[in-house]
Order: C-alpha cells, then sequence, then structure tokens
C-alpha cells in the first residue's frame, strides 16, 4: 500500500515543529544512550586488552591442572607443541615459558611469587611487560646485568631493592630439592594489577632451566597470540582435538574475572539501553498521542471513507517508525563520529578513576562501538517505537 | 414515487421501517422514525428538511456509519447492518462514495492523489487511476490544479475534488452530506453543475442532504424529513 507509506511519510513534516522537536529529542537520546554504550564498550576493552597484552595473551596451553598448582612436575614436551602448533595457521606468535613458585628475599625481607622464565625474543611479541618498563627503571633483559629479574615496582619497594640489588630466589626443583638462585634486579615493571604485579617476577629461560631439574624440552606454559582475537574459540577447539592430554584455555578461562567482568558488562549494557528507551518510548508515546489526537477527525473520514482500521493503525505505526528511524539514523551516526574523533586520543577520566588504576584498568578510555549495541538499539527502538501507537490508536480506533 | 421505486428492478437502498433513538438525559430523540424509502439508480435525490430532522442520521445510516435502532437498510439486496464493521468498512470502500460537509480532504495528498486515494485502497493498478483521475480532473476543471495540495484551494474547489474521488471508483451510489453549506453562491451552483454532469455522464446515484433552496431546485427528487419521519417524497421531471 503505496499511498499509506506516502501519507505516513509526509505527515512527520505536517507540524514541522513538534516533529523536528521531537526527531532532536530521539537523536539527542540515541546519540547519548550509544555513545554511553560506547564509553562503557571502550573501557571494558581497556580492561581485557591490559590482561591480554600484560597477562594471558589470547590463549595458554598447559598440562592439566596445572594453571592451580603451579606443580612443575606438570610439564609438556615443546617439541610435540611446536610440532601442533606449526600446522595451525591463525597462531602467530608462541612463547614457551617455565614456571614455579618461589621466594624472593633480600637482606631485610622476602616475598611469595610466580617465576617465569620467558625467553625474551618470543615473549615480547606475546605480552607487553617489557613496554611498561619506564626509561630508568632497566631494561627487558637487555642489559649487562648477569642473570637479571625483572620484579614489579611495588616488590621492588616491598623488597626495598635498587636495579642491580642482589635478590636470592629459592624454589624447589622436580625432585623436591631447594634451590637457592642469586639473581640480579635487572628492571621494574608495571602494571594496573596490583595482584599481578605482587605476585610475579621474570626471569630468562636459560637462567631457571638448570635448576628445576627437568628434561630439556620441558615447558609448563604456552602462551599464543593469534592473528584475531576473535578466532581464540576455533583456535582453542583445533588445539584441544590435536592435544587432548593438555589443557587449552582462553583468555578470559585464564582468568576467570575477565568471563564476570564480561558478562556484567553485556547485561548492565542491555540493562541500560532497555530502561533507558522505555524512558525515551513514554515521551515518545505523549508525541504521538498528542499528533494522533488532533487528527482525530481525520482518520474517522479515512474510516468513513473505507479505510479499514487496521490501514489507519498501521499508518501511523509506519509514521511513528519513519520519525524514529530518522532521528535513530542521526543519533547513531552522530555518535559514529564522536566515537571516531574520542577514540584516537581516548577520553582521560583520570579525575574520576586515579585510585581505580591498581585494580586493573587505566584512566584513558577509548570509546569503541561494538555493532552489537547498534543492532539492539535499532531493535528497542522499533520496538518501542510500536509500542508507543498502541495506546494513540486504540483511541482513534474507538 | 415511493411504490414506483419500490417495484424498480434497479433499486439500490431500501429502506425498512428504519428508526435511530438518541437518548438525551431522560429523553429521547428520534432521529429517524420507521423510514420507508427506495432509491434508484441514477437517482439525483435530496433529502430536506429543517436543523434536526434527521438527515445526517438517515444518510448515515444508509451508509452504515451509524448502526439503527430498528428497522434494516438493504443495499443491492444486503442488509448492511447485519456486516461485522470490518465487512462494512470494505463494504463502503466498494460500494459507496462520500461527500461530508467538512474534512473531505487529505491535507498531505495532492488533488490527483486525494481523487485517487480510493481507487488505490481497492487496488487498481496505476495506469488505471491516473487515467481515470485525468478524465475526472477534466470534468471538474481541475486538471491545472492536479498537483496542488488542499491547503492551497478554495472551498467550492475542494467540494468538487471530494466529489470525483467519491466518484472515481464508480460507487454504487454517493451519499453528500450538506455539500455546498460552506460555498457562496457560484461555488455552490458549480458544485451542482458539477455533480448533475456526472450524475448524467455516468449514471451515478447521488444521494444528498441539504437546506439549500438552490440544492433543492436542482434535485430531481426530493425527500422532505420531519422530526425524523418523511412527510414529503417528490419526483421532478426535469
Amino acid at each position: 500500500m503505496k499511498i499509506i507509506y506516502k501519507m505516513a511519510f509526509r505527515n512527520i513534516f505536517r507540524r514541522k515543529g513538534r516533529s523536528t522537536l521531537l526527531i532532536t529529542i530521539v537523536t539527542v537520546a540515541v546519540f547519548a544512550a550509544s555513545f554511553v554504550v560506547a564509553l562503557v564498550n571502550g573501557w571494558a576493552k581497556g580492561v581485557f586488552m591490559e590482561y591480554i597484552d600484560m597477562q594471558t595473551s589470547h590463549l595458554q596451553i598447559h598440562t592439566k591442572g596445572f594453571s592451580t598448582s603451579n606443580d612443575i612436575s606438570g610439564f609438556m614436551d615443546r617439541r610435540v607443541i611446536q610440532a601442533t602448533l606449526s600446522g595451525i595457521k591463525e597462531v602467530d606468535y608462541v612463547s614457551y615459558r617455565l614456571k614455579t613458585n618461589a621466594l624472593v628475599s633480600t637482606a631485610q625481607t622476602s616475598s611469595g611469587l610466580t617465576l617465569i622464565g620467558v625467553d625474551k625474543e618470543e615473549e615480547i611479541m606475546v605480552s607487553s611487560i617489557y613496554k611498561s618498563i619506564e626509561s630508568g627503571d632497566g631494561s627487558y633483559f637487555d642489559n649487562d646485568i648477569l642473570r637479571p629479574i625483572i620484579i614489579s615496582k611495588r616488590t621492588a619497594e616491598k623488597l626495598n631493592v635498587n636495579l642491580r640489588s642482589k635478590i636470592i630466589v629459592s624454589f624447589q626443583d622436580s625432585s623436591g630439592e631447594i634451590q637457592k638462585v642469586l639473581f640480579r634486579v635487572g628492571g621494574f615493571f608495571q602494571t594496573h594489577t596490583k595482584s599481578f604485579d605482587n605476585m610475579t617476577a621474570f626471569v630468562q629461560f636459560s637462567d631457571l632451566m638448570p635448576y628445576l631439574n627437568l628434561p630439556d624440552v620441558a615447558v609448563h606454559e604456552v602462551a599464543l597470540v593469534l592473528n584475531d582475537l576473535e578466532e581464540c574459540d576455533d583456535v582453542k577447539q583445533k588445539i584441544t582435538q590435536l592435544l587432548p592430554d593438555y589443557e587449552v584455555k582462553k583468555w578470559n578461562e585464564v582468568l576467570p574475572l575477565l568471563q564476570l567482568i564480561s558478562a556484567w558488562h553485556r547485561l548492565a549494557s542491555f540493562l541500560f539501553l532497555v530502561l533507558f528507551f522505555i524512558a525515551l518510548g513514554l515521551s515518545t508515546s505523549n508525541f504521538m498521542m498528542m499528533s494522533v489526537v488532533e487528527r482525530k477527525g481525520e482518520f474517522r473520514m479515512l474510516n468513513k471513507v473505507g479505510m479499514s482500521g487496521s490501514r489507519i493503525a498501521s499508518m501511523i505505526i509506519i509514521e511513528t517508525l519513519f520519525t524514529t528511524f530518522i532521528a535513530t539514523f542521526l543519533g547513531l551516526a552522530l555518535s559514529v563520529i564522536a566515537v571516531s574523533i574520542s577514540s584516537q586520543s581516548g577520553i582521560d577520566f583520570t579525575f574520576l578513576f586515579d585510585n581505580q588504576s591498581g585494580y586493573g584498568f587505566g584512566t584513558i578510555v577509548y570509546p569503541a562501538i561494538d555493532i552489537r549495541d547498534f543492532v539492539y538499539i535499532f531493535v528497542l527502538m522499533t520496538a518501542i517505537s510500536v509500542i508507543v501507537t498502541i495506546s494513540p490508536i486504540k483511541k482513534v480506533l474507538k | 414515487m415511493n411504490d414506483l421505486a419500490e417495484n424498480n428492478s434497479s433499486i439500490i437502498v431500501r429502506t425498512e421501517n428504519l428508526s435511530k433513538s438518541f437518548i438525551n438525559g431522560k429523553s429521547e430523540i428520534k432521529a429517524a422514525d420507521c423510514i420507508n424509502l427506495s432509491i434508484s439508480s441514477g437517482e439525483f435525490t435530496a433529502v430536506v428538511g429543517p436543523s434536526g430532522s434527521g438527515k445526517t442520521t438517515l444518510l448515515n445510516l444508509i451508509g452504515g456509519l451509524t448502526t439503527p435502532s430498528s428497522g434494516k437498510v438493504f443495499v443491492k439486496g444486503k442488509d448492511i447492518h447485519l456486516f461485522t464493521d470490518k465487512e462494512l468498512v470494505n463494504f463502503r470502500l466498494h460500494n459507496i462514495g462520500f461527500v461530508f460537509q467538512f474534512l473531505n480532504l487529505i491535507p498531505v495528498l495532492t488533488v490527483e492523489e486525494n481523487i485517487g486515494f480510493i481507487m488505490e485502497l481497492q487496488g487498481v493498478d496505476r495506469e488505471q487511476r491516473d487515467a481515470r483521475i485525468a478524465e475526472l480532473l477534466e470534468v471538474i476543471g481541475m486538471t491545472d490544479r492536479a498537483r496542488s495540495r488542499p491547503s492551497t484551494l478554495s472551498g467550492g474547489q475542494k467540494q468538487r475534488i471530494a466529489v470525483a474521488r467519491a466518484l472515481a471508483s464508480k460507487p454504487l451510489f454517493i451519499l453528500a452530506d450538506e455539500p455546498t453549506a460552506n460555498l457562496d453562491t457560484a461555488a455552490a451552483e458549480k458544485l451542482l453543475d458539477t455533480m448533475l454532469l456526472l450524475n448524467e455522464k455516468e449514471k451515478i446515484t447521488f444521494l444528498f442532504s441539504t437546506h439549500d433552496p438552490r440544492v433543492m431546485n436542482r434535485a430531481r427528487r426530493l425527500i422532505t424529513l420531519e422530526d425524523g419521519r418523511i412527510t414529503k417524497d417528490e419526483t421532478y421531471v426535469p
């Protein structure tokens, strides 16, 4: 029924002032809602990327149970892993690590942590820890220090050590013997996660291996970076099939907290959008009621000459949908522009979150659009546009 | 005349003891009181009478816009008040043309779109519709205003377009409620000329209410109502 669409579209511009006001309100509301969601997305993405970059990488492989026990006897054969991963084209970078619980001691104090043995060349491709070492805080295994250890600034403060300070690191080898090895502080890293900083130290793979009493091919942890984060599930499935005796974990399984944040983030964003658009729907309903009631005589005439109630209802719904589609499109377009501008430099929320940076996220948020949210907004706006016409339609068809 | 019409096989509208009462406070007003009449194809009939005599009510009852308190309305032999609401709307769409006193045209549509409106609702194809619109625009002398919006037209022009719209789909008959009520003499005459022309040319049946003597003089049949009852029914040969 072309004529119904024609009438509905022209009716929008019948009362230019009121339609402009309604379109403006919905545009601003859609922009505000989508930009807030983009900010929350940006924040969540920032948190996830921080954890992925610094701690989890995209995927990790361990022997079953190792990730909870850190039992050094739970090692894997590097050759088997290498052979398997070489056949998976989605895998970009791999880092083979040793991992053990250790006690680091100075003359004054000591602290328990997880000691990770890494190959520098491999590790810098899967982790950005090296980037967190600021100038003057040493380097990531780049200096001439013999047997360097990279600890966090927080641990350094706790142990009261400086660059090149001696640290005794104690740990058990595979036969249960306690090994005490002298390391020197080679650098201080710093992430936004207090617990990770307090509990982690890095040494070179080759400096740790001789003391663990393990075969040369032994590795405890394999960290992977894929060419696309979205491929995690597929690659995990492939590796699990090829290495059924090992445990493959996605970034958000390595740190279950991330799974929780991710779930809450999605739920909170969705609830926010639903509540926001219900509130918007109420004000839109008022506009539609005014617009429809003042044309009651006209609708009556249309019905008299043979336009059925369902056609009149369709016309009112289409009219509302046209209005809200125009406004939704404008609001989302504004949001895309605002996000593309602000995502370059980020928005600094230091004034709000400075004290929070120790809990795992930076204070600069880079807004990010998730196409799923745009779909939610579009679907919600469409559903609400139809719902808000029910009352005016009932009134007019009575 | 009533007898004549009833015996005529070309009867398109027939009422049987048609009554309609309204309750006003404690009193009952009989707007139509046991009306029996027949309208035959091609008639140009005016329902006349003073204000409040029941002219509009009678037209609304015949057009299926008001439900009778008692009695029946047959259009081409079908009792239209037995239809469901949906059926009635559909019946009106395909069988009855309406011209109202006010609010006839759709303000957001152009003149040609208004004329083609009913045909479009009926699903008449575009080619056929355009040809009919062009033909009617010529008959009512408004070809040059085809693309104009109703707000730019005079009252007389609007009523002529309403008439053109009403008969565009060639309905069984047209009901016009006081079509000249708001028009000056010249516009009213022109509208009547148009209606008569179309009545003759297209053999469309017109039934209209009026208390305008100019209209009464042009009608071929006059049905006079008083207090909801038919008091006179006269036919004039032109």
